[in-house]
């Protein structure tokens, strides 16, 4: 894995050395509109302009996807939290496995996955489907 | 950070810590804080008044924190009977650091925006904070036919009942249980309906917990149940002895029923002997018999636990009987169908 190839100026050590291929050929995302932006594929660091302070500084420069077959109940909770209200929908982005890197951030099997994008990957142009939550 | 200056006002008392964050979701999205021993949950909210990493808070009551962690109460319950009203905004730019807790005006508490929605429970952390370290399964009833309420309802009471049992008898090498037990059974006196309920709740309070995953009334359909993995195979282990010889349970059950009855115990109090030493004699062989062949093999255990009265093994060993029985009842009259595990 050459991490020069990924996107949004990761610090050296990230992706983590545990992080492994995309293991399926697509992963969910929650996203605010039909037609998601590129905003809805922003990481925290992306966003916030720092990183985390009690993670793995990796995580802020990682998105959060989830698996499809991850329980379509758990991601629809997650936008009963304030901050995640807005994200009414759910795209389902075609990602093959050198198009990034994962891990899996599930202690209690909901699904969830950390991803670090490659430079070459647009996830926007690989959106098959968005489905309201 | 002037807006936050003249626009709120800190306690000055008012300072809490990072115990846990319970669901990590691109940053910290639910967090329990602590405050002079009492535990506040916050949840991320997208702004207030300047700060830099915004949460709402609240004081939690110790019980509604309980019935949230166990899954019996969603975020917005706790939220909504917040300790003495006590809700607060936090900046938790820096989750190691302390953290000023700001109080909230009765206007601010008005703001939807800042309150999770009904219907978020625990098992969405992402942290495994405050769940029990026991490792849980999920066991699947495949049902057919007509279910009406009354049935899942007393499908839900004899399962919980069986599990509840199975989860205190199967080993855990945990004193806790040993007296949880003891407690249950001293005191009840076995000698009503309403003794035997308030014995099977007293030991559900302190047993795993078993959750419905899943209810599917559809014909045929499902009822899943997540909980102890060791007390759900004991769970089935019962029901597979029925099936394998249903009579022969039965049949020992009837005995033990017989010498009961023919003694007057049947509704008697634990105080109340035998008819003679052979007749208690008996009844120790078949509950013995009964309970070994249910799949227990602590009988011993059980019987010592029961400070060994004779009348309150034999008791309980047959109101595990007649629980595993009406479950198996479903299964003879072929509304329940296989049962799978995940």
């Amino acid at each position: 894995m050459s991490f020069s190839n990924f996107a949004g100026d990761l610090p050296e050590e990230c992706p983590p050395a545990d992080a492994v291929d995309v293991p399926e050929p697509q992963l969910l995302r929650l996203v605010e509109k039909e037609n998601p932006t590129e905003q809805d594929f922003l990481s925290f660091h992306d966003i916030e302009g720092k990183v985390r302070t009690n993670v793995c500084k990796c995580m802020s420069f990682g998105v959060s996807y989830f698996s499809v077959n991850a329980d379509k109940h758990y991601i629809a909770d997650l936008t009963k939290l304030p901050k995640l209200k807005k994200k009414r929908y759910i795209a389902t982005v075609n990602i093959s496995a050198q198009d990034g890197a994962v891990q899996k951030t599930d202690p209690n099997k909901n699904g969830h996955y950390c991803f670090w994008r490659k430079k070459s990957f647009d996830p926007l142009s690989n959106i098959s489907e968005v489905k309201p939550v | 950070m002037t807006a936050f200056k003249t626009n709120v006002t800190t306690a000055k008392t008012m300072t809490a810590k990072l115990e846990e964050v319970l669901l990590d979701y691109e940053g910290a999205q639910i967090v329990l804080l602590i405050s002079a021993k009492r535990l506040i949950l916050g949840v991320a909210i997208e702004d207030f008044k300047g700060l830099e990493t915004p949460f709402f808070c609240c004081a939690v009551k110790d019980k509604s924190f309980e019935k949230y962690i166990n899954g019996r109460a969603d975020l917005h319950y706790v939220f909504r009977t917040a300790f003495r009203k006590k809700y607060f905004f936090a900046d938790l730019k820096n989750l190691n650091s302390e953290i000023n807790l700001i109080k909230a005006s009765n206007e601010d508490l008005l703001n939807e925006n800042y309150w999770p929605d009904i219907g978020l429970f625990s098992r969405c952390h992402t942290s495994d904070y405050g769940i029990d370290g026991e490792i849980s399964t999920t066991q699947t009833y495949h049902i057919d036919g007509t279910w009406g309420a009354n049935d899942f309802a007393t499908f839900n009471n004899k399962i919980a009942d069986l599990y509840a049992i199975c989860d205190v008898v199967t080993p855990v090498n945990d004193d806790n249980f040993d007296e949880q037990l003891i407690q249950s059974i001293s005191s009840h006196n076995f000698s009503s309906g309403g003794s035997y309920l308030g014995f099977y709740n007293g030991l559900k309070k302190s047993s795993n917990q078993l959750r419905i995953k899943e209810l599917r009334y559809a014909s045929p359909g499902i009822i899943a149940l997540s909980g102890n993995q060791a007390a759900l195979e004991e769970v089935a282990d019962v029901l597979s002895r029925f099936m394998d010889d249903y009579s022969s349970v039965q049949e020992t059950y009837k005995k033990l029923f017989k010498i009961l009855k023919s003694d007057n115990l049947l509704s008697a109090e634990p105080n109340e002997r035998f008819s003679s030493e052979d007749s208690e004699e008996l009844a120790f062989k078949y509950g013995r018999e009964l309970y070994k062949a249910m799949g227990f093999e602590n009988s011993d255990w059980l019987h010592k636990h029961c400070n060994k009265n004779t009348l309150i093994y034999c008791k309980i060993v047959r109101s595990i009987f007649t629980r595993a029985s009406r479950i198996w009842d479903y299964k003879l009259e072929g509304r329940l169908q296989e049962v799978e595990f995940e």
